[in-house]
């Protein structure tokens, strides 16, 4: 079996690139699906899963096609950094009854871009929870929405009791000049919590 | 506890396509994992081979991403959703039916595949390359 594929397999495979995921979270609505589309090289594409007894910690998969009705999506987009580098950035679905898909999300990702609308800034506690919790490297960029209230930065940090470490921004997530220093400001961030010797 | 039958409902469930299993036999394929097709779909009947096996492996001749393969499965390819679209379309097949179906053809040599490996955070060039692609954009 395995011989006869091989000849059949004439021509070289490609070398697969490098592949490097962030996560961009916050409330809904708050323009995760836009800053994935800014930055993205092609309009946003959505993926559904299926949410099973899997999904919430049950080891029994009878009865999983009565519940394959129930779908969470999530919106994402790639980077093509070179032809062996490639970042692919996931807008987390909004409902925090889809945690499972948060946590398959985060596992081995660069890190999270937290998105916060001042005018909901309460929206955003879950996703900062989440990421502080777990470790991932992140930041938090506020979305100025047209009309919005402007929040000096500070207050946005202590509002969300961020430590001095964690990068707070504003960002329009319309505009690819902003949406690329935020991401920037993240990579940073993830090389320096990962790598650099801390400065105590 | 099953519910009734619901006759609004799609009679084809989606794990119809993997033959009721949710997980795939080989491979953990994370969203970013890398798949390649080894060679062109065979044509004829296959007995391991379902038309939706074949559509991956239509879709992944170029290295793609497991979440790629789900949004983009039976789509047609030419298709370009509407710039200002609010709402991307739906992808054709739930990531977890994707996986088993590629956890098929990995078993049976007919993709390669390159999971994402948790060093590569740890490699500052990684970031570096990174930080210089997004400020080309």
């Amino acid at each position: 079996m395995a011989s006869e594929l091989s000849e059949r397999a004439a021509r070289p495979t490609p070398k697969l690139p490098t592949a490097v995921k962030i996560v961009i979270a916050g409330g809904f609505g708050v323009g995760k699906t836009t800053m994935v589309g800014t930055v993205s090289e092609t309009t946003p594409l959505r993926t559904e899963e299926i949410l099973t007894d899997r999904s919430v910690g049950v080891d029994d998969t009878s009865g999983v096609e009565a519940k394959a009705s129930t779908t969470v999506a999530m919106d994402f987009g790639r980077i093509t950094v070179r032809s062996d580098l490639v970042l692919y950035l996931f807008g987390t679905p909004g409902q925090e009854r889809f945690w499972f898909m948060w946590d398959e999300l985060s596992l081995g990702a660069l890190g999270a871009v937290v998105l916060a609308d001042t005018r909901r800034l309460a929206d955003c506690f879950p996703s900062v929870d989440y990421f502080e919790r777990r470790g991932t490297p992140f930041i938090v960029a506020v979305n100025c929405f047209d009309g919005a209230r402007q929040y000096e930065l500070e207050e946005v940090q202590l509002a969300l009791n961020l430590g001095p470490q964690v990068p707070v921004m504003l960002c329009d997530a319309r505009k690819l000049p902003s949406c690329k220093e935020v991401l920037i400001t993240l990579v940073q961030h993830a090389q320096q919590a990962r790598i650099s010797v801390p400065a105590s | 506890m099953r519910q009734p039958f619901d006759p609004a409902e799609p009679m084809v469930r989606p794990y119809v396509l993997t033959r009721g299993r949710v997980q795939p036999g080989r491979g953990s394929f994370d969203v970013i994992t890398q798949v390649v097709a080894v060679s062109e779909p065979p044509s004829g009947d296959h007995r391991e081979l379902s038309p939706e096996h074949l559509e991956i492996l239509r879709l992944c001749q170029e290295p793609r991403s497991v979440a790629e393969l789900a949004a983009q499965f039976g789509r047609v390819a030419e298709e370009e959703p509407e710039p200002a679209a609010p709402a991307p379309p739906s992808g054709g097949l739930p990531i977890s039916v994707v996986r088993v179906l590629l956890g098929d053809l990995l078993e049976h040599g007919h993709i390669e595949i390159q999971e994402p490996e948790a060093d590569n955070l740890r490699r500052i060039d990684l970031y570096k390359e990174i930080i210089v692609g997004l400020r080309a954009l």
